[in-house]
């Protein structure tokens, strides 16, 4: 699964560490979700969706 | 850090109440043995026997706190580590059982058993043999788990 989560943490000039701390994982997950290594749970995408005020779809893509 | 206050909590109440445990019964066992109250040996089986339970559920204590603590992709890593690395070690344990009746191989395997060759040597060697293997998967699997995912 891709997504766009670099590019919308990178418009808001946060860190991985940062949104983690938002999103209350560690550091390292945030990392395997954004190379795509790692795809999330629902509750975990819905929280990312709702801390970049976006709708899952415009996030994740197949 | 302090998410992980209930981890610390009980690992200490955990690894201290052992150390407590022990520390007590010792103290219990030799008092009552010499006052005559019981035998030495049904003392030390009854501590012995209560202390190595209470840290098991202990550690068990430690790991549900453990996974309640961790995120999610974390907890991935330990379930994909316990099954893939659990069932290898089982795997490589299983080789073991089996060549164990075969003939030849017995008086090989038997070698590695240590000193006197007394039959809780053997038990002592299989719960080894069995838990080893699938400790050193788990740790590999869960090593690859997060490597795979960390590279950019």
């Amino acid at each position: 699964m891709n997504n766009r989560l670099k590019v919308l943490r990178a418009e808001r000039n946060w860190s991985q560490a940062q949104l983690a701390e938002h999103l209350g994982v560690s550091r390292q997950t945030v990392n395997a979700l954004e190379t795509g290594r790692y795809d999330p749970s629902l509750p975990l995408a819905f929280k990312i969706a709702r801390i970049f005020e976006q709708p899952i779809e415009s996030i994740f893509s197949e | 850090m302090r998410k992980w206050t209930p981890v610390i909590r009980a690992a200490l109440i955990t690894f201290g109440g052992g150390f407590l445990l022990s520390f007590l019964g010792g103290i219990v066992v030799g008092y009552g043995s010499t006052a005559g109250w019981f035998g030495v040996q049904t003392a030390g089986l009854i501590v012995t026997g209560v202390f190595a339970v209470a840290l098991m559920i202990g550690a068990l204590w430690i790991g549900a706190e453990w996974m309640r603590v961790i995120d999610e992709a974390a907890r991935e890593a330990h379930k994909t580590a316990w099954y893939w690395g659990g069932s290898g070690g089982m795997c490589v344990s299983g080789v073991v059982l089996m060549l164990s009746a075969a003939e030849p191989w017995r008086d090989i395997i038997a070698r590695f058993v240590p000193v006197s060759g007394a039959p809780v040597d053997y038990m002592a060697a299989g719960a080894a043999l069995l838990l080893a293997p699938m400790l050193i998967g788990y740790t590999l699997v869960w090593a690859w788990w997060w490597l795979a995912r960390m590279r950019g």
